[in-house]
Order: C-alpha cells, then sequence, then structure tokens
C-alpha cells in the first residue's frame, strides 16, 4: 500500500479495526466508555479522562450519560464539581468488584466507606472519613495507573466475536481503463484513516507522536492499604479455569417450577405407549429365566405311539438321481455307554433300585424280626457314638500335650533365665569345686596294658550281650510268626465264615457300607436312621409314624448306584474377600515452619 | 524296532475325559451337562491310574469316558440346551435395556414352538435307544415308579411345580388301572417308610415304594433340579410304558380324565378307561365306574359283573392261545386249569417257589366281597389293593373322596367294613365318649351293623400276601393283630417260621423227640396220679424238670453217643429204683409202654443213620483240597449256629402251644 498516517510509520491506519473504540466514538457519536469498559486491553480510552481533553468532548458525554442515569451528581473531582460520565459510568459499572453495595458515589460517600474505583487503568480512590475526604478533595487523586484489570473470579465465555464470512478479495470493481481506475478507487480506509487522525487532533493530538509520559503517570508512590484490601490476583491453573469456565447461556434456574408445568422448552412430551404389562412376579421369574434357571427344556407330551413296536420305520425314499449318494451314516452307539454305572457299596454287588423290605421294617413287625434289627441298629449307634467319643479323647490329649508342652517350654525359659543370674556368679567370681575338675584338660599318654585288656574284656563281653539279644529277639520272632500264623489262620475262617455267609443269602450289595473311593467332592449323605423305637412301636396302621424321607432315600439311591456324583446345595456363592484396610495419609500433614 | 509311543497319547490319557473338559467340548453350561448326563444314561467312570488320565486330576475330579462325551456330540437335545442358552442371552439383554414387555415376548415365543416354527423337543428318541426293549423298561420300572409315586406325593413349591406333581399323580393312576384291570399286582407291605408293592408284569417283578399320604417334608439337602431331571425322564418312560401296557390288554391311552372328579378328590375314580374298540368299550367302562349310580340291587349288579368278568376271562383265555400260538410272552394268570404244585421230597427239604394263584384265583379274592372303608383308614391304597385283587364294591366315608360306590355307611350290601379305631371303654355309658361325638351321628360307639364282618386294615394286606382270605377274628377292632411279615423274604430250608404250624417245619428227630418227651411226661403224669397220696410232690417236680433240662441239652446236642444215652438210661433205672425203695413200693421198671419204647427206639436207629451220615461226610471231607474243607467247615459251622437257634424257637413254641393245649383242656 505505502500509504502512512500519522507520525508514527510503524503503525498503519488500515490495521485500526473497525471496533477501535475512538474510531466508533468518533464515528457512530454513542458513548465511547461504553464499548471502552468492555475491552480489555485497551488503555486509550481511559487516557481520554485527562482533565484537559475531557472538556471538549463534555457535552456529548454528558448527554449520553444522563441517558443512562439521571442522576444528581456529585463532584469529586478538583476541577470539576460533577463526576465526569465517564467515571461515573465506570463506578456504576465495576460496582462488581466493590465490597460495598451503595448505588451511588454520593451514598458511598455519605456512608463512609472506603471505595475504590478499579477499572482497567484507573484506581479511583475516595477516602471514607473527613479528613481522607478533604484529602481527596483537595489534591488530585484520580490518577491513572497501569494495572491490568482484576480478573472477575468467574471469566464468562463469550462467543467468538469478529467477521464470521469466508475471506474474501477487496470488494473492488473492475479498474480497467483509466476512467475506471479513477472513479472506482476505494479510498474508505484511507478515509478512515484521516477521519481518525483528525479526531486524534481534535481530542488533543496525535497520539501516536505524544510522549508516552504525557500518555501515562507512572505511580511511583503506591499505596500500601490497596495490596491488603485487593489481595494480588495470582495467574490460577489453566486446568481451573476450564473448570470455573461458566456458558454464556443463562443456566437453568434451579427454581422449583410448578406443578403442571412438565416442559422446558414448551414442547409437551409425546406420551410413550404401555404396549404390555409385565408384572413384577412376572419379571422376576424372566431374571430367572434370563440367569439359566428355566424350569424345562423338554416336553412331557401324552404318549401317542410305541416306541417298541416293530414296525420297521418307513425309510424316506431317495430320488433317484441322488442315488449315487452315499448314505449319511448315522453316529454308532459306543460300547462304553452300555456298561453299567459304578456302583459305590463296598463290595461292588448290585445294588437295587429298591430294597427288598426286611421283615424289621414292618409297621407291625414280629418280636424276633424287630428285636434283630433293634440291635443291630442300636450296636451301630453304640459304634459310632463310641468313636465320636475316642475322637474327643484324642482332641483333649492333644490339646494337653500341647499346654504341657507350652509349660514346659515357659519352665525351661525361666529356669535358662535363672541360670543367667547364675552365670552372674560365675563372672562375679565364685565357682563351684566341680566347674574347676571338668575345666582341667585330660593329658594324653599311653595306655597301660591292664587297661588294654580291660578294654578287650570289654568289648568281648559286649559282643557277646549283643549276640544274645540279636538271638533273644530271633526266637521272639519266630514264636511271632507262629502267632501270626495262627491270627492269620483265624481271620481267613473269619473272612470265609462272612463269605460263606454272604454267599448263599446276600447277592446284593450293602448301601450303607460304601466304598471310599466316591465321585466328587462331597461323600455321600449318611442313611437316615429307619426305626420305630421300642416305645413308639404301635400295632395299629393309624397311629404309625412313619420314619425316614423318602426323598432323600431316592436322592442317595441314584447317588449309590453311580447315576451322578454327590453334590451340595450352595445358598450362596461365595464371593471373593474384600479386606477392609484403613489408609494413613491424613496422618501425612507437614506441620508449617 | 516298534514305534515309540508318546505319553499322554493313547490309553487311559485318551479314554477318559475330566468333566470340566467335556462341558467346554459340547459347550453347554454345566447343569445343562448333567441334565444331558441324566437322561441319555452317561455315568462317571473311574480310571484305573488318575494320574496317568491327567496330571492336574485331582481327588475330587470327576471322569467320564471320552467316547460317551463324542457320542454325546450328535444329541439332538443338545441344540436345544444351545437354542436356550442364546434365548438366555437375548432375554438378559433386553432386560438390561429395560424392555420387558420385549424379554416377556421372546420368553413367550420360545414356549411355544408349535408357533414359531422351531421343533419340540422331547425325550421320545431317549427312550427308544436306552430301553430297546420293552422288558428292559420294565426292568428299570423299580426307580421309575419309586420316583414318581413319591413326587405324586409331594407338596407343591418353587423347586417341585404343581403341574409336574399333577401329571405324576396321573400316570401313576394310570398306571395303577393297568394293574387293577390285569390283576397284576402280587404283593404289599405295609412298612414304616412306606407301603411296598411288587407287581409281576410280563413275567418280570417289579417292586416299589409308595409313601404314605402327607408325610413328605422337603429337606434342604436335595438338589431339586437333579431330581427334576430325573422325574422328566421317568415320566416320559413311563407315559410309554403306559401306552404300551393299555394297549396291550386292548385299551385305549390316554384314558380320560375327568378334571372336575380329580378336584373332588376321586383319585382312581377320575380316569375312564376305554376300550379300543366299541364291543370292549362297554364292559370297560362299567368295570371301572365302581358300580356307581346302582338302580338296581346291588346283589343282582354283583352277579352280572361275575357274569362279565367270566366272558371277559373266556375271551381273554381265548387270547392268550392265539397270542400263545404266535409266542408272545403274555401268557400269565388267565390259565384256569390248576398248576402242579411242588412239594419237597423230603421234610426239610428244598421248598421251592410255589406256582402263584393255582387253586383260587387272586383276581376274585375280594369279588364277593362289598367293602366300606371307615374315615380313618388309608383310602388311596386299600382301594388300590382292592380292586387289583377283584373287589368291585369299595365304599368309604365321604370325607375321603369322591368316586366311592357307596357313602352310606348303613348300606344293606356291605359284607365287611375296615376299621381301625380303638374300642371305646366307656361305651357302656350313657353319655359315650367325647372324642367320638362325630362319628358317633347314627350309631352309638362300640355299635355295629349286624351281618357285617369289622377288620382291621392289615387284614387286607395279609389276605393278599397269603392269597386267601384271612379269618377276620384275628383282625378285629380292638385285638391285638398278628405280626405284619414282610412277603418278600423267602423263608430259607429248616428256618423257623411263625406262619407255618410246628408240624410242617420240625425236623424228624425234634418231632421223634418231642413225642417222646411227651409219653415221658404222660407216664410220669400216671405215676403222679398214683403218687397223689405221697408228698414227695415238690421233689418229683424237681426231677421232672431236671430230665427236661438234660432232654434240651440232648436235643443241642447233635451228635450224641448212643451208649451215653444208655448209661443215662441206666441212671435213670437206678434212681428210679432208688425212689422205689424209699417210698417202699416196687420198682416200675417195666412199666414203660411199647410207644414209648418203639418211639426210642426210631430215634436210636435216625441217630445211628445220622452218625453213619456224618462219617461218610467226614470221609468225603478228606477228600477235598485245604481251602475248601475250611470253607465247608465253616458253612457247617454257621448252619449249626442258625439251626440251633431255630430249634430254640421251636421248642419255645412247642412249649406254648402245650401249655395252652392244657389250658384248653
Amino acid at each position: 500500500m505505502g500509504i502512512r498516517f500519522g507520525s508514527n510509520p510503524q503503525r498503519p491506519v488500515s490495521q485500526l479495526s473497525s471496533t477501535d473504540p475512538i474510531a466508533a466514538t468518533v464515528k457512530g457519536g454513542a458513548c465511547p466508555c461504553v464499548r471502552a469498559c468492555h475491552q480489555p486491553g485497551d488503555a486509550r480510552c481511559f487516557s481520554q479522562a485527562t482533565p484537559g481533553r475531557s472538556s471538549a468532548l463534555g457535552g456529548r458525554h454528558e448527554q449520553a450519560a444522563r441517558s443512562i442515569r439521571p442522576e444528581p451528581r456529585i463532584g469529586c473531582w478538583p476541577g470539576h464539581p460533577r463526576l465526569t460520565p465517564r467515571a461515573w459510568y465506570f463506578m456504576r459499572h465495576v460496582q462488581g468488584f466493590l465490597s460495598y453495595q451503595s448505588r451511588t458515589p454520593a451514598e458511598i460517600l455519605k456512608t463512609r466507606t472506603p471505595l475504590c474505583v478499579s477499572g482497567r487503568v484507573l484506581w479511583a480512590r475516595l477516602a471514607v472519613d473527613e479528613n481522607t475526604k478533604k484529602k481527596l478533595l483537595a489534591s488530585n487523586d484520580w490518577f491513572d495507573r497501569q494495572q491490568p484489570q482484576p480478573q472477575s473470579k468467574m471469566p464468562v465465555l463469550k462467543a467468538p466475536s469478529g467477521n464470521t464470512d469466508a475471506p474474501s478479495q477487496y470488494k473492488q470493481p473492475s479498474r480497467k481503463g483509466k476512467k475506471a481506475w479513477r472513479k472506482n478507487v476505494d479510498v474508505t480506509d484511507i478515509t478512515k484513516g484521516l477521519d481518525q487522525l483528525n479526531t486524534q487532533k481534535i481530542i488533543g493530538g496525535v497520539i501516536a507522536e505524544k510522549d508516552s509520559a504525557d500518555l501515562f503517570v507512572l505511580d511511583v508512590k503506591g499505596d500500601a492499604s490497596i495490596t491488603k484490601k485487593f489481595p494480588k490476583i495470582k495467574k490460577g491453573l489453566k486446568s481451573d479455569e476450564i473448570l470455573a469456565a461458566r456458558s454464556a447461556v443463562p443456566a437453568v434456574p434451579m427454581r422449583k417450577r410448578p406443578a403442571h408445568d412438565k416442559t422446558t422448552d414448551g414442547v409437551l412430551p409425546v406420551k410413550r405407549q404401555r404396549k404390555e404389562y409385565v408384572s413384577g412376579k412376572e419379571l422376576s421369574r424372566l431374571k430367572r429365566v434370563a440367569d439359566g434357571q428355566h424350569d424345562s427344556t423338554v416336553d412331557i407330551v401324552d404318549a401317542a405311539f410305541d416306541p417298541w413296536a416293530d414296525e420297521p420305520q418307513p425309510e424316506p425314499e431317495k430320488a433317484v438321481e441322488l442315488a449315487f449318494l452315499p448314505e449319511k451314516e448315522k453316529p454308532k452307539k459306543p460300547k462304553t455307554l452300555e456298561q453299567q454305572s459304578i456302583l459305590l457299596s463296598a463290595n461292588g454287588k448290585p445294588i437295587p433300585a429298591v430294597y427288598v423290605p426286611k421283615g424289621g421294617a414292618s409297621y407291625n413287625p414280629d418280636f424276633t424280626e424287630y428285636r434283630e434289627r433293634l440291635i443291630e441298629e442300636s450296636e451301630k449307634a453304640v459304634e459310632a457314638e463310641k468313636k465320636r467319643l475316642a475322637e474327643l479323647e484324642a482332641e483333649r490329649i492333644k490339646l494337653e500335650a500341647a499346654a504341657r508342652s507350652a509349660a514346659e517350654a515357659e519352665a525351661a525359659e525361666a529356669r535358662a533365665d535363672l541360670s543367667e543370674w547364675e552365670d552372674d556368679s560365675a563372672w562375679e567370681g565364685f565357682e563351684s569345686a566341680g566347674e574347676e575338675l571338668s575345666v582341667k584338660a585330660k593329658r594324653p599318654r599311653r595306655k597301660t596294658q591292664a587297661e588294654r585288656n580291660r578294654i578287650k574284656r570289654r568289648k568281648e563281653e559286649e559282643r557277646r550281650q549283643k549276640h544274645e539279644a540279636a538271638m533273644k529277639a530271633k526266637n521272639a520272632q519266630a514264636e511271632r510268626i507262629k502267632q501270626i500264623a495262627l491270627e492269620v489262620a483265624e481271620k481267613e475262617r473269619q473272612l470265609a465264615l462272612e463269605k460263606a455267609e454272604f454267599s448263599d443269602a446276600e447277592e446284593i450289595g450293602d448301601d450303607e457300607k460304601l466304598r471310599r473311593k466316591q465321585f466328587g467332592r462331597y461323600r455321600l449323605p449318611e442313611k437316615d436312621l429307619e426305626l420305630v423305637l421300642p416305645d413308639e412301636l404301635q400295632d395299629s396302621l393309624r397311629l404309625l409314624k412313619p420314619e425316614g424321607n423318602l426323598l432323600k432315600d431316592r436322592y442317595r439311591s441314584m447317588l449309590v448306584r453311580g447315576k451322578m456324583e454327590a453334590r451340595r446345595k450352595i445358598p450362596y456363592k461365595r464371593l471373593a474377600k474384600t479386606k477392609i484396610t484403613e489408609k494413613w495419609t491424613y496422618k501425612d500433614f507437614q506441620l508449617p515452619a | 524296532m516298534a514305534k515309540i509311543k508318546k505319553k499322554g497319547q493313547s490309553g487311559q490319557a485318551k479314554n477318559y475325559i475330566t468333566r470340566t473338559q467335556a462341558v467346554k467340548k459340547l459347550q453347554i453350561s454345566l447343569p445343562d451337562f448333567r441334565k444331558l448326563c441324566i437322561w441319555k444314561g452317561i455315568y462317571p467312570r473311574e480310571p484305573r491310574s488318575r494320574k496317568k488320565v491327567s496330571k492336574s486330576a485331582t481327588a475330587s475330579t470327576t471322569f467320564y469316558y471320552t467316547k460317551d462325551i463324542q457320542y454325546l456330540q450328535h444329541e439332538p437335545l443338545l441344540q436345544k440346551f444351545r437354542e436356550q442358552k442364546v434365548l438366555e442371552k437375548k432375554i438378559s439383554r433386553a432386560l438390561g435395556r429395560g424392555d420387558v414387555s420385549d424379554a416377556a415376548r421372546l420368553e413367550r415365543n420360545a414356549g411355544r414352538p408349535d408357533q414359531t416354527g422351531k421343533p419340540r423337543y422331547t425325550l421320545h428318541h431317549v427312550i427308544r435307544e436306552r430301553y430297546p426293549t420293552f422288558i428292559d423298561a420294565i426292568r428299570d420300572l423299580d426307580d421309575c415308579l419309586s420316583m414318581l409315586f413319591l413326587f405324586a406325593n409331594l407338596p407343591s413349591t418353587t423347586s417341585v411345580p404343581a403341574k409336574m406333581i399333577a401329571r405324576c399323580e396321573r400316570l401313576c393312576h394310570e398306571f395303577q388301572h393297568y394293574l387293577i384291570t390285569s390283576h397284576s399286582l402280587r404283593k404289599s407291605f405295609l412298612s414304616i417308610k412306606g407301603i411296598y408293592y411288587q407287581a409281576n408284569i410280563q413275567g418280570e417283578d417289579v417292586l416299589w415304594l409308595v409313601p404314605y399320604k402327607f408325610n413328605q417334608r422337603v429337606v434342604g439337602d436335595i438338589d431339586f433340579r437333579i431330581m427334576g431331571t430325573f422325574v422328566e425322564f421317568y415320566m416320559t418312560l413311563l407315559g410309554f410304558v403306559n401306552y404300551r401296557l393299555y394297549s396291550s390288554i386292548g385299551l385305549k391311552y390316554p384314558p380320560k380324565f375327568d378334571q372336575t372328579k380329580d378336584d373332588k378328590g376321586a383319585e382312581l375314580a377320575a380316569l375312564t378307561l376305554e376300550g379300543v374298540n366299541l364291543a370292549t368299550n362297554e364292559e370297560t367302562t362299567k368295570a371301572i365306574t365302581n358300580g356307581e349310580g346302582h338302580g338296581p340291587d346291588p346283589k343282582v349288579q354283583a352277579e352280572v359283573d361275575k357274569l362279565v368278568k367270566k366272558l371277559r376271562t373266556e375271551s381273554a383265555a381265548d387270547k392268550a392261545d392265539e397270542e400263545m400260538a404266535d409266542g408272545e410272552e403274555e401268557e400269565e394268570e388267565n390259565a384256569t386249569d390248576a398248576i402242579d404244585k411242588f412239594e419237597p421230597a423230603a421234610p426239610g427239604g428244598d421248598v421251592l417257589p410255589q406256582p402263584t394263584y393255582s387253586g383260587n384265583d387272586p383276581s376274585k379274592l375280594f369279588a364277593n366281597c362289598t367293602l366300606f372303608l371307615s374315615r380313618e383308614t388309608p383310602r388311596q391304597s386299600l382301594e388300590f389293593i382292592l380292586r387289583a385283587f377283584g373287589c368291585k364294591r369299595i365304599g368309604w366315608d365321604p370325607i375321603l373322596g369322591e368316586g366311592s360306590f357307596t357313602t352310606d355307611e348303613s348300606d344293606p350290601s356291605i359284607t365287611h367294613q375296615i376299621v381301625d379305631r380303638p374300642i371305646v371303654q366307656a361305651a357302656t355309658t350313657e353319655q359315650g365318649d367325647g372324642e367320638d361325638n362325630q362319628t358317633a351321628q347314627k350309631l352309638g360307639p362300640n355299635q355295629r351293623y349286624p351281618g357285617r364282618i369289622y377288620v382291621q386294615p392289615q387284614w387286607v394286606w395279609d389276605c393278599i400276601n397269603d392269597e386267601e382270605l384271612k379269618s377276620p377274628e384275628l383282625y378285629a377292632p380292638g385285638a391285638s393283630l398278628p405280626p405284619h411279615l414282610s412277603p418278600f423274604v423267602k423263608p430259607t430250608q429248616g428256618q423257623y417260621d411263625p406262619t407255618i404250624p410246628l408240624e410242617e417245619q420240625e425236623t424228624e428227630g425234634e418231632a421223634l423227640d418231642a413225642a417222646i418227651e411227651e409219653a415221658k411226661d404222660e407216664v410220669e403224669s400216671d405215676e403222679e396220679n398214683s403218687e397223689v397220696d405221697n408228698d414227695m410232690d415238690v421233689a418229683d417236680d424237681n426231677d421232672n424238670d431236671e430230665e427236661e433240662d438234660s432232654d434240651a441239652e440232648e436235643d443241642e446236642e447233635v451228635e450224641d453217643e448212643e451208649d451215653e444215652d444208655e448209661d443215662e438210661e441206666e441212671v435213670l433205672q437206678r434212681q428210679r429204683e432208688l425212689e422205689a425203695e424209699i417210698s417202699g413200693k416196687a420198682v416200675k421198671s417195666k412199666q414203660v409202654d411199647p410207644k414209648l419204647k418203639a418211639k426210642l427206639e426210631k430215634k436210636k436207629a435216625l441217630e445211628r443213620k445220622k452218625k453213619e451220615e456224618a462219617e461218610d461226610l467226614e470221609r468225603a471231607k478228606g477228600m477235598l483240597s485245604k481251602k475248601k474243607r475250611k470253607l465247608f467247615e465253616q458253612m457247617q459251622y454257621t448252619n449249626k449256629k442258625k439251626s440251633t437257634e431255630d430249634m430254640k424257637l421251636r421248642s419255645k413254641r412247642r412249649k406254648l402251644e402245650k401249655e395252652k393245649a392244657a389250658g384248653k383242656a
């Protein structure tokens, strides 16, 4: 471009934005302060407020100010009886920063409250007490200051300002030809710059040409109290800033809305149609189904045919053209499937599904049979009780032994303590005679012949004794072998006897004596005692108290016949163990130095 | 060189598979796997060495045959389980979305596969597979019936749905109806656990246990999911078995079921049997309806029934003949001519199981009776048993439910009434008993209708087990009942049996001993009679006692020496002489009557024979190997022990009988 305005060649006029406060003031005629106050970082606006210059604009500004607030003012400026509209506006506007909530400076002064009007560059201080007031009125206490604008605690987010259009070229008609060249030159920016320059001249001189000392006053004195009143505003963290950011869109009011008003946007919601009512019971059932607890997977229907009928199944006829295809092979049943389940009876004999009842199980039994059964059952009970008692006794002995050993250990410790005490005597110098002897070292010397003979004799004797003992043991063993043989024979006889007893009568296994190895993790449940005690025995069917639980009986029968492995109901699944610990960080504080 | 075998690639390691592996292989959940195993009859197995099968196997690891699991992979039911898994996922997803109605819809649609086009899954093919023949199915019926009868008597809970219980009940009633019409119930036993029944179906004995009514408590430590799986399977099985049995006797299956009657507690009467063709239809329906709504006289009705029955049996016999010609196995109870009875060749010989129902037909055991059940009796079991043994007319108290022949206790046609109430002692007083006021609306306590036999319920059971009508005096109300013996325990040879009279079971030697003793007693009593005036009574008695004791000892010692016996005789003779001397009378040595002498001689002969036999045995034993000989000795030892016990029991009974006879005389 090459065209520059003003004395400052570094500042092109074209760079002055259209939102420049001064330009806008000049052009639009609105109060420049209105804008200036909203524009952070622009120092010039307030430099206009210097006493020499404000008069030039006075009337117009007054008008504007009046339109804003037609209130009587109090002068607080040495040269001016009243507050300048700009200052007034400013004061009004920065009330947010005032700790005091008065509306007007008059009120402020009346109530004698310290007031600090803080703007971007202006620090106005109004004294409260008479002295200060006088001082304030007497001296030129309004001064400009280079101060960053105090930030509000919560900066307000604004929509991005500026031109939102797509970038374009100069809107300049064609300049083809000389005439067109002359006619269609766009000189708006130049005129704009000139206007600005003029305005600046009117205001008090071209700003760019002015000395900074004219523009700004350096406050060298400062005020200690201010820092106290306004704590230094630290620049917070970015993250805090982000977190503290609030939207420009007004928040939804927290106030409770009236009941009938169901909408926020005034649009009534579409009423959702309730498709089908599902009761709570049904819902819980569905939840159970989803959890895998369905009642039945297969259908149980009335039998409508005979699965064992002999008539051959009609084979589906194959089409002639598909005859070449080989028959689809059916899966062959493995031989293992035919094998009997593994019975849990101790002797491996077959266990029937239903045991043939013996006479003793009758509701009105024969005396001898009942007595037999009673004796048998009571022997079993006695045995079990004996076993239980033996276990208890063993437990008791174990505990006792543990207690004794603990006591012994304690006693030994005590003794050790005691001996330590005695050691002290040695340390102190008293020693017994025996101790002295033991200390004496053995002197190596040759053995005499007599000694050698004695040793030889002793060895001989020892050998003889050893041999004798061995012979004795051998003899005893031989005796023992004989005894064992007898015992074995007796045992064999007993076994054979049992075998003989069983062989002719019992071909079925016992479901009470079970094999050691069973399926699964859990042992089989014990069989219930099915016996009516003698005093409960009734000869009337009406008075019979049935014994045993058939459900349990059936279940056990299935297990004993090896149809499945034993299970146990687990009412609640065991959850992972959680351990509660306490953190001690609250104790990790640091004392201030 | 042979190929080197790698570890874990053959043998046990390949033949077995752990449960977890199997579940993973089949891609189903563990409960589903359990179900499938139960249905398909795949059981846990025990490898010879766990360590060889799997290194990580612990003691609680369960193994299956790999081939079984491989076979399971072809199972169509597996698809069903997988579908169920998919459905569960869908439902849980819908629930997670909060779309409950969608979840309900999914579930509903899965419940009616016929409308959604998905195949129905039943256990039909499994039944066919597990029981290739009908006989196989019947052999497994013990478990099936016990289970279903038990579940039919359970209270309904969340784990046992009412639907399942109702179905079990119906199937059981259907089965009972078959037993009734085919008269194949054989025995029944009242035990403390429940009631045992034994039936003979196509030559196979089926034994099952039915709980007493209202006694089942559901305990916590039973896995009802597993029990339910078994019940599902058995319900299908019994359905098919019933179908087959019904069609085998020309009945339609399923029989007509009357819901309203069932709701009123008719039980068996809620089902109406129908013949396959019209001709049989009328008969059967009549036979089953318990003669209800009887317009004509019940006696006439009974006669008509009898006639019809006769006709039917004849036609059945004809049929049976035809079937026999065809080679069928159904040729049981319809044979009318008597079957030979196997008598033991020698006394004390093997008692063979007698061919049943030779003389009196068990199907007609109660045919001529009209029974009435008092309200305290177990109606379900009594009705079933009585009907199965030919009773056509059973009445009961209206409290016991519907379907009775009569609810009127005063019906004159009633011949037997079953009561189980004690005789009230205070009945003779005018006020009567307070407790019995409810029942005494028509009759006072202890009052009976004339012309009717009153018995306790055990009578019915004892009658059917012995296949004869027992004398009702033993079972009269208030009488102490004879013991109810198990009909399933077979009496072994020579064992004491309280039901048989003494003469039938005692051995020859025992009988002789008894006779000798009797004769001696007679002699002595004669002596005593002659010595009434003497003061020796007490001493005499003591002597007699001693003698008896010594006799008893003699009895116990089977191998007594002959000379010893003779010595004893001499000793006795001497004693007698001494006594005679003291009393100052002539010696009555020659008073032994010839009868006694003959018997004594007979006994001696018997003992000689025994001794010879024992010697023979000893000689034979010498031929045996040591092991066998020992075994034989032990057998002899136990047998002897048992026989002595039995002998004691018999002698006790003999004594009692003798006392009784003396009391009577």
